[in-house]
């Protein structure tokens, strides 16, 4: 098959998944909403990413993971006393750090990239005041934009002609935006989630939630047939969230 | 136990024996066939070269127009040999890198070396070969030059020459930028020689204040190791050179360079040198290095450049490991020679594939200086008189 009927095939794949997501989350959401409890809330934490390879060619390069933050607001649609539908919109941001190592230490490259997360989990619950509950589910996610830091050196600054020892260069730090390339980048992301938690009414209306989730994107970030590199996000995350009884 | 207890309790135990992916790295495999081959060559070159933001050539294209081509190529074959360096050719020609070199070595043919840059020099009208200009140009020195030679560690000759014209004017030459590897060199050698006498005239000139000027002499000058932009520019200036911004590739992405790098040579003269008159003198074969430092010395206002338009090789390689970009092999088969890092002036006009265009023109003369007249040499000459 030529590549381009490859990448066509693939964007088109791509194209035909987002909207699947979207009709079985319209299927699924419509009903609940208009006879379910429903709470609103917001959410906060910090989430730690790990490819599930390195994504570089590079050599003496190892991967890094970082802490960063996600931030959602919630809804949870009460289905009966136990069972919710816990849907999230959120701002999450998916870092990695490729670091040089041996001759090269010192040299690094940290990438950010802020994802539009929306997961929808179906919720079991247990317990009276202290409620536990754990949660699979799905996600989609779009690509919204991404920064790179780093430490690279500077060439002119060789103070020796045998290369490479990089303590003869100067480390010059930059940070600027991610320039993202259609022809390699994917911007869609999904994949299954999971969740545990522990949940605490403050009164009858007001509830306190400690959730760590698990993300396990089933795309490359990388746009398969034109790059020979595969790796996908794979996420934890620890939130602290308070939602609201509205209906 | 309540069930929905009993459910959490499997669900979080299954959680915690989920299996750890061990982050992993990437074998790029080459099996024996010109498919793979091509294929490897086309994602490498996706990665490490670093002009895809300005080079026209469509590289996805390139892959739907070659991919089936190769594959119906036997690699055991001298005629298919044949046939994919010719393709290789057709599809590295438009290539802006004017250090890109392809070496390539099959079983079947001897092997070969594509030089897309070079190739492109060679269809121009007024394409000549290298000159030595060394030759003649000693005819216009005083008496006492000094020329040596030296044999660097990689086992290339360089030759230097440097002089005074009418006494007052200073002239030097050298055939490749390895100064400062010769001038540490262990062992007496020429380029020592002619190191010392080029800054101790320089030295005597100025302090006397009897220093017209000087030539620095470029032409035929195929570049060298970069540490000599310090060694050698560095010596003519008390203060750090302000020449242009280099830039990088960060990760693996076509198009992701790191922020412009001001490119600066470090001065470690005790006068400003580069303050008297500098004519720089360049023709087709200033290349690589030998172009950044006529850059460099022309960031001074007292300075032209005469001569012809040099090759366009202003990218700087470097060692392949250090960025994520530049030079690479595949398999036995391939050895791609490219660019690490992007260049561009201080004004942020970049000479990549174009080459720099001299402040006076003065085109190549065979037949005057068969006769002993350089005529470059003489317009730098009238300039700094």
């Amino acid at each position: 098959m030529y590549r381009s009927n490859k990448v066509a095939l693939s964007k088109r794949a791509t194209f035909l998944h987002t909207r699947l997501l979207i009709v079985i989350m319209l299927l699924l959401v419509t009903p609940i909403i208009i006879t379910a409890q429903i709470r609103l809330g917001v959410e906060a934490g910090l989430i730690n990413n790990k490819p599930s390879s390195i994504p570089s060619d590079m050599s003496n390069t190892r991967l890094d993971v970082d802490w960063s933050y996600t931030t959602s607001l919630t809804v949870d649609y009460t289905i009966s006393a136990n069972i919710h539908i816990e849907s999230l919109i959120g701002i999450t941001d998916k870092t990695y750090t490729l670091t040089r190592t041996n001759s090269y230490e010192g040299i690094y490259y940290n990438f950010h990239n802020r994802y539009l997360q929306i997961p929808f989990f179906v919720k079991f619950e247990t317990g009276s005041k202290w409620r536990f509950l754990i949660s699979p589910g799905i996600f989609g996610s779009y690509w919204l934009n991404g920064t790179v830091n780093g430490r690279i050196p500077d060439i002119l600054s060789a103070q020796s002609a045998s290369a490479p020892v990089i303590s003869s260069y100067k480390l010059i730090s930059f940070k600027q935006a991610y320039n993202f390339d259609n022809s390699r980048d994917n911007r869609f992301e999904w994949g299954l989630a999971s969740a545990a938690g522990v949940s605490r009414s403050i009164n009858e209306h007001s509830f306190l939630n400690f959730s760590a989730r698990y993300y396990y994107s089933l795309c490359s970030f990388y746009t398969a047939p034109l790059s020979n590199l595969s790796s996908a996000n794979r996420c934890v995350s620890f939130t602290i969230g308070f939602t609201y009884r509205i209906k | 136990m309540h069930i929905y207890t009993r459910l959490i309790l499997i669900y979080i135990i299954a959680l915690f024996s989920c299996k750890k992916d061990t982050p992993e790295t990437h074998a790029r495999e080459v099996d024996n066939s010109f498919g793979s081959l091509f294929e490897a060559y086309w994602t490498k070159m996706s990665m490490n070269y670093v002009y895809w933001d300005a080079d026209t050539t469509d590289w996805a294209k390139i892959y739907i127009q070659y991919k089936p081509k190769f594959d119906r190529l036997n690699i055991h074959s001298a005629a298919d040999q044949t046939t994919s360096i010719n393709y290789f050719r057709m599809i590295t020609r438009y290539l802006l890198d004017g250090h890109y070199t392809m070496n390539i070595r099959y079983d079947q043919l001897l092997p070969i070396s594509i030089n897309p840059s070079a190739d492109k020099k060679r269809e121009l009208p007024e394409f000549h070969s290298p000159f030595i200009y060394a030759g003649v140009d000693s005819l216009y020195l005083d008496k006492g030059y000094v020329a040596g030679t030296y044999i660097t560690l990689t086992g290339e000759q360089i030759f230097a020459m440097s002089g005074s014209i009418d006494q007052h004017i200073i002239y030097f030459t050298c055939s490749q930028f390895d100064l400062q590897e010769a001038y540490n060199a262990p062992t007496a050698n020429g380029i020592k020689n002619v190191m010392d006498y080029f800054h101790s005239k320089l030295s005597t000139l100025s302090s006397n204040n009897k220093l017209k000027g000087i030539i620095i002499d470029l032409r035929n000058n195929s570049g060298g190791n970069i540490v000599d932009l310090n060694f050698f520019v560095g010596k003519l200036s008390q203060k750090n050179i302000l020449f242009g911004k280099t830039r990088y590739k960060i990760g693996s992405g076509k198009k992701n360079f790191s922020p412009w790098i001001d490119a600066k040579i470090l001065g470690n003269n005790t006068t400003d040198i580069i303050n008297y008159p500098i004519a720089i003198l360049i023709d087709n074969y200033t290349k690589s290095l030998a172009e950044l430092i006529a850059i460099a010395l022309h960031a001074s206002p007292y300075s032209k450049i005469i001569g012809d338009q040099s090759w366009g090789a202003t990218g700087i390689l470097a060692d392949s490991d250090l960025y994520n970009a530049g030079s690479f092999t595949i398999g036995s088969y391939i050895t791609v020679y490219t660019a690490s890092a992007q260049f561009q002036d201080q004004w942020g006009k970049s000479y990549e594939g174009k080459g720099i265009l001299p402040d006076e023109r003065s085109l190549f003369n065979q037949q005057q200086l068969n006769s002993g007249i350089d005529s470059t040499l003489i317009k730098a000459l009238h300039w700094l008189k």
